[in-house]
């Protein structure tokens, strides 16, 4: 895989794939069923006492700190098995990257270093809006001179798991916005119980409603948009390797099925329409393999205009993504559409990662104007 | 211009006219009250959305998904208490007997708000139709029966085609590579009828039916030419229920495992044996052929408006979504880009919806529908008083001649060009519907961005139960190769499909 480069990447991916296989296929089924099924609550802790959590968090803010190419690596095993637990790495990593970008290193640094468990660690945020799309913000007043926060924020990404969160929040009539911590413990904040999602439904969501909850301002007041757009930028690689990690999970299941499955007297792999679907799969991972590896490449070694490229890797990656998966259930006929097998969760997942960071349409017109500008 | 002989010379080229454009062949030749029918049919499904459908659909799947062995009784008991079980069975045999094409429209509708609720009602009339292609009158006679009195005693009584197996899915559905498959379901001939051993899977409404029109097979060796159809009823003795599937999508129907252990079925409910199908016209591997290319053409047009109202549905969730919402200030239903997405999501819709019709036409004019299209038999079975129905109709249907003269006129005077047409079209239909289907509901998520991954918008329900749709019924691939070989390949000689 060309993201591995060298002994410490390969240690640490060899680490995220024993994981997967051995802390999340087995609950895979039955925590997919969240909530109504139980949530992934040992193998988080045990992603996060792993550093799973910790790997792009700076040294200096006690993290490994560790560049995306060691990220993607990371996701890309993880969600080979599972979406869910690298979804929630990635909203993490999404939030953290947005206070680092703000100069709110040292709040990290203080729940790095206090965390007790993954709640405590972890950071909540919406990552599948883009507020400066659709203006969903939380309404900014003062209480003396403290910023409160009131009104509700949709689908706020771990809002159920996390004691923390960033939101974005205006005044009354602005369009500009901003971005709030906010802790969830306080009274003035009432969650929803975790909304019904279509993938990823052990990375949950809960919609929350604010009642002049305290909150702290992260970064400068209307900075929200370009603190948004830096790290979207540059976590769209993450999300990417996520699609990654998911399409490269449903072609080796796909294969493993057509090996062993006969129609016709003779496996499916010996129909050479499968053959074509399976090989349509195979190019589409191999490219996006590169895809990844290449936009890694170039945001580690601050390349010119990487934003671009890692924007049009994630459009690329996610959208191959979307088809591979919907191959994959497809390979396996009815079977496939059964729970039990992890393709249709997989094809469920790979459409849910492709909306992070706001509506896929408006992205590619977000790169052109990228290109233009 | 053209001499006559000249006309049907340049006609007969491929693609044949015949195979072009149904509708045109076929509008004079229809009774004009199917029209009326049809827009009844339509009204009626609205009616059933607004009272029954929509105000469980999000229900029904968040149930499914707390407890997925929940079987929904109670909407199918509703469905009943709505007469819809009965619509389209035809009023010789004490139904509705609305016209049988009507159905997919109202199937549309009714999938344009829940795939499942659609589907609790619609696989019913797959098994109906099961059984009425084997044109045994006598058993559709006992089994319609049933129906109706499930209706008045507002105990439903649904009819599921069991046909999948374990080892044979692709397999079963065509002869060319059932001799070569895996296929385990035994009837042995015995004293009286045949004992039956086996299991079928994926069974849609399994749990629910009490009828069970099973695919069995005299001869394992070689099914193809062996085939045995029996109406089986839940309570037989040795057959019994296992496995509920947990899918995907489209939770609300279940998906049942059926198992036989040396279940006795006697000869009162064999449909269709070898011993039968050796008094008609073609071989008995044409036959099984024919019989299964009878089914999936007017079904297969039926799962093609699954997916048209699957389209629809994920179409209607985007366009609410786009004409409520703001999107960098303006209304994202005025943003071009959007406005073009969603006239491409519509344009599937109508070309999904445009091929179900016109397979439906190639129904009307040479497979299932034809005798009930005739001008003068529509009439008389739409509008005599069902006094004079049952006088009339039931000596004849439990009658030796009611069966012989439905086999002649269905199997025996089917020629093969009808055959390929109906039956391509029918692939056709499956094919351009499900892939408008999950195409339409992929696109109304990416125009809803967040809201559309959540439940409560159902756009990613549609995704969901979309998704089933290019699978059963013959996956996609196996319909495009049908497809092929009806209607693409087969004025060339050296063309021949599953030789890899
Ligand atoms: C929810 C659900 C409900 C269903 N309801 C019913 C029902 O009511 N009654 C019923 O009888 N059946 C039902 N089915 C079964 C359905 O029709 C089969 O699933 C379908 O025909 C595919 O068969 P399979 O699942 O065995 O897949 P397989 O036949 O094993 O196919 C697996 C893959 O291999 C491909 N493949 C197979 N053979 C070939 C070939 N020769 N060339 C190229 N590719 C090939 C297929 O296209 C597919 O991609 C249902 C299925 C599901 C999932």
């Amino acid at each position: 895989m060309p993201l591995v480069q060298d002994a410490e990447m390969q240690m640490l991916a060899r680490a995220a794939a024993e994981f997967a296989s051995g802390e999340l296929i087995d609950c895979r089924q039955e925590t997919d069923r969240f909530p109504f099924g139980p949530f992934f609550a040992v193998a988080l802790e045990k992603a996060y006492n792993l550093d799973f959590l910790h790997v792009t968090l700076p040294v200096t803010m006690g993290g490994i700190g560790l560049n995306t190419t060691a990220l993607c690596m990371v996701l890309d095993k993880l969600c080979q098995e599972d979406a869910s637990l690298g979804a929630i790495i990635l909203t993490h990593c999404f939030a953290q990257e947005i206070l680092i970008q703000a100069g709110a290193g040292e709040i990290l640094k203080n729940r790095a270093a206090c965390a007790e468990k993954p709640e405590n660690f972890l950071l909540a945020c919406p990552l599948f809006n883009n507020p400066s799309e659709i203006h969903h913000v939380a309404r900014l007043e003062k209480k003396g001179d403290r910023p409160v926060l009131s009104g509700r924020i949709d689908y706020l990404v771990l809002g159920g798991v996390a004691d923390l969160a960033l939101v974005p929040a205006a005044g009354q009539g602005q369009t500009s916005w901003t971005y709030y911590l906010v802790d969830l413990r306080q009274s003035s904040a009432s969650i929803s119980k975790p909304v019904l999602s279509h993938g990823i439904r052990c990375c949950p969501a809960v919609d929350i409603e604010f009642q002049k909850a305290e909150a702290v301002l992260v970064g400068f007041d209307g900075g929200g948009h370009a603190l948004f757009k830096a790290a979207a930028a540059k976590l769209s690689v993450a999300a990417a390797a996520i699609s990654t990690g998911i399409m490269k999970g449903s072609f080796r299941e796909a294969l493993t099925y057509a090996k062993e499955r006969e129609q016709g007297g003779r496996r499916l792999l010996g129909w050479s329409d499968m053959q074509k679907m399976l090989s349509d799969m195979a190019v589409h991972l191999e490219i996006a393999d590169m895809v990844v590896a290449e936009a890694c490449r170039c945001l580690d070694q601050g390349v010119k205009d990487w934003e671009q490229k890692a924007l049009a890797a994630a459009i690329h990656v996610q959208e191959a993504a979307v088809q591979v998966t919907t191959d994959g259930v497809q390979a396996l006929g009815g079977v496939g559409y059964m729970q039990d097998f992890g393709q249709e969760k997989r094809f469920r997942d790979a459409k849910h990662i492709q909306a992070c960071f706001g509506l896929t349409p408006l992205k590619r017109i977000r790169l052109l104007e990228q290109i233009i500008a | 211009m053209l001499r006559t002989s000249d006309v049907k010379a340049y006609c007969e080229r491929e693609p044949q006219f015949d195979d072009m454009i149904c509708s045109l062949r076929a509008i004079s030749k229809q009774p004009k009250g199917m029209l009326k029918e049809t827009r009844e049919v339509v009204a009626l499904a609205r009616k059933f959305n607004d009272r029954v459908v929509r105000p469980y659909t999000a229900e029904l799947d968040r149930k499914m998904q707390e407890d997925p062995d929940y079987l929904p009784r109670d909407f199918v008991e509703e469905a009943n208490r709505w007469g819809l079980y009965t619509l389209w069975i035809p009023r010789i045999f004490g139904g509705k007997g609305y016209s049988l094409p009507s159905i997919c429209h109202f199937l549309e509708e009714i999938t344009s708000v829940c795939a499942a609720m659609a589907n609790l009602i619609g696989v019913h009339y797959l098994g109906v139709a099961t059984l009425i292609a084997t044109w045994n009158t006598n058993i559709i006679q006992r089994v319609f029966n049933d129906v109706v009195e499930g209706e008045k005693n507002g105990k439903p009584c649904l009819v599921s085609l069991a046909l999948t197996e374990p080892g044979a899915g692709t397999d079963i559905e065509e002869t060319d590579l059932m001799d070569r498959g895996n296929i385990t379901c035994h009837a042995r001939k015995v004293d009286g009828g045949y004992r039956v051993n086996g299991s079928k899977v994926f069974i849609s409404n399994g749990h629910l039916s009490t009828w069970h029109m099973l695919f069995s097979f005299a001869d394992l060796g070689k099914p193809s030419s062996n085939l045995v159809m029996l109406a089986i009823k839940t309570e037989t003795e040795g057959f019994s229920f296992g496995r509920k599937e947990h899918k995907m999508g489209q939770k609300g129907c279940p998906a049942s495992e059926l198992r036989f252990d040396d279940c006795f079925i006697p000869d009162s409910v064999v449909c269709f044996d070898p011993a039968q199908a050796s008094k008609l016209a073609r071989t008995r591997t044409d036959t099984t052929m024919q019989l299964i290319d009878y089914v999936f053409s007017a079904s297969r047009a039926g799962v093609g408006a699954f997916g048209t109202g699957v389209a629809r549905g994920a179409y209607e969730a985007a366009l609410k979504f786009a004409s409520e919402t703001e999107v960098c200030g303006k209304q994202l239903i005025n943003h071009e880009w959007a406005q073009c997405m969603l006239a491409e999501m519509n344009k599937n819709i109508i070309g999904a919806r445009n091929t179900y019709v016109e397979s439906n036409y190639a129904n009307g004019l040479d497979g299932m529908y034809k005798t009930l299209q005739v001008k003068p038999i529509y009439y008389l079975v739409r509008y005599a008083p069902a006094v004079v129905l049952k006088k009339l109709v039931p000596p004849f249907m439990e009658s030796r001649l009611g069966t012989w003269l439905m086999r002649k006129i269905h199997c025996d005077w089917q020629t093969d060009a009808e055959i390929e047409r109906t039956s391509g079209l029918g692939s056709l239909a499956k094919i351009t519907g499900t892939d408008a289907g999950v195409k339409n509901a992929q696109m109304a998520l990416d125009l809803m961005g967040q809201a559309g991954l959540r439940q409560e918008w159902i756009a990613e329900k549609h995704l969901r139960d979309a998704k089933l749709m290019q699978i059963y019924e013959g996956t996609n691939q196996l319909n495009r190769l049908n497809l092929f070989k009806c209607l693409g390949g087969r004025h060339l000689p050296q063309m021949s499909v599953f030789t890899d």
